[in-house]
């Protein structure tokens, strides 16, 4: 293991840094180290610890892994993609242009501005403990999973299951993302909105993200998102599996029925202001009015 | 700890903290110290490998054995000059603090692509927030440096 890190010189207007800072060159060697130390920082990119305050940072020893090969690695089959946790969200938008879901492109896009997306990853933004990123509700939304490794063991997790309902992550002591798996299927309709500003975590945001797949009947797949805060999600389920099967366009009562279970949930009227609560509500009438 | 890198073609070691923006170490170098701290100003761009950065976006431990490249990096290269001289026939010149983000946005999109379409245009130019320059200008910029290049590279072939 290459360890560079070391305890740096301070400088004005910042704190002491890490403790240390460790540069794997394998995934191997990350692992083992998680192994002895499964209270490390992990960084993908670092572009967004870099828009923390200092005080998150200091004093822990950070585990890099831009630099493990295994982790930059994108392999395509005929079902899904699995992307390396540490490949940058810039060079997916390149490579992955001809095969990606446009739903999962223009999710990627919402990572940031071309500079940091050249830096950020998408590992990086999934794993992130403290907020939900609208890229990672939009890739939830079209199933995607994770890969969760740890020495001698591995495992696949939904992105559904991947966090409890108060958006904790359910990641156990030493295990690290390590690939995300996007299923290839097209999603004829789509739509992501975002309002506000996701970074840094906390401040007001809310996220709309719809998907849908039509077929000669009418709809196949239907899911919608909601996410308020980067902090509390709400998902559809079963106006969603009531969807399934109906043709299109839908009846003015079929979208009255499905707005309505989303200003039923909780989080809805609890969590949203009066703004909100429209944009959301007038945001899932025109996607639904879109289904044709 | 202690980083080596490469900065417009000499070798060059700095001590740094590891998680402080590269911006921190760089700015003293190229000059170039404010900056907004989240990547949207564009005025600490730099090229890490070939592709655009921001600095203060970058933790300073990226810089260990990278290639850096900032604008006055970039003389005596076709494509910045091409760039240059179709930012100096629109008039996006003028914006000396954007500049070196512009520059390479257009740089990293014509290196891919010297026929950029409009989508690609689109997704860089989007997040462009400086004033000084519309959407539109930086665009057709891009447009005409790419269509001068993919000339010259044309000519150089024959």
């Amino acid at each position: 293991m290459s360890n560079r890190g070391d305890r740096g010189k301070p400088v004005a207007g910042h704190g002491p840094g890490p403790d240390e800072l460790i540069v794997p060159g394998s995934l191997g060697e990350a692992l083992q180290l998680l192994r002895h130390h499964s209270d490390i920082g992990i960084w993908g990119g670092g572009t967004w610890w870099l828009q923390q305050s200092p005080e998150v940072r200091t004093g822990r020893r950070i585990l890099a892994l831009h630099a493990v090969r295994e982790l930059r690695r994108v392999v395509r089959t005929g079902h899904h993609v699995e992307i390396g946790a540490t490949v940058p969200a810039g060079r997916l938008l390149g490579a992955g242009r001809r095969f990606l879901p446009a739903v999962a492109l223009d999710a990627i896009r919402r990572v940031g501005p071309p500079p940091v997306r050249n830096v950020a990853t998408l590992g990086g933004a999934v794993a992130i403990p403290e907020t939900i990123l609208p890229v990672t509700a939009a890739l939830q939304l079209i199933d995607t999973s994770v890969e969760l490794r740890r020495q001698g063991n591995s495992r696949w997790v939904s992105m559904g299951q991947f966090r409890d309902p108060s958006g904790t992550l359910r990641i156990a002591p030493g295990e690290v993302v390590t690939r995300l798996r996007i299923p290839l299927r097209t999603w004829t309709h789509w739509m992501i909105h975002t309002y506000g500003a996701p970074y840094p975590a906390g401040r007001p945001s809310l996220t709309l993200v719809g998907a849908a797949s039509m077929d000669k009947t009418g709809i196949d797949e239907f899911r919608f998102a909601l996410l308020v805060d980067g902090r509390r999600q709400i998902r559809l389920r079963e106006a969603e599996t009531d969807l399934v099967g109906r043709a299109v366009p839908l009846t003015e009562r079929d979208r009255r029925t499905i707005i309505a279970s989303l200003e039923d949930n909780p989080i809805f009227g609890s969590d949203l202001d009066d703004l909100g609560r429209w944009r959301a509500s007038n945001g899932l009438r025109n996607f639904l009015l879109r289904l044709e | 700890m202690q980083v080596e890198f490469w900065f417009n073609g000499q070798r060059r070691s700095l001590s740094v903290i590891p998680d402080v923006p590269a911006q921190e170490y760089l700015g003293e170098i190229h000059g170039r110290r404010g900056t907004c701290g989240d990547g949207s100003c564009l005025q600490c761009a730099i090229l890490l490998g070939g592709r655009v950065v921001t600095a203060c976006s970058l933790p300073a431990y990226r810089l260990d054995g990278a290639e850096i490249v900032d604008l006055d990096g970039m003389h005596g290269d076709t494509l910045h000059h091409d760039i240059m001289r179709a930012f100096d026939k629109i008039g996006i010149s003028r914006c000396r603090a954007a500049l070196p983000g512009l520059v390479f946005l257009a740089y990293q999109l014509l290196s891919d692509n010297p026929l950029p379409g409009d989508e690609d245009l689109h997704e860089f130019s989007r997040h462009l927030t400086t004033r000084c320059v519309s959407r539109e200008e930086f665009e057709r910029a891009v447009r005409l440096a790419g269509r001068v290049h993919k000339r010259k590279l044309h000519e150089q072939s024959r």
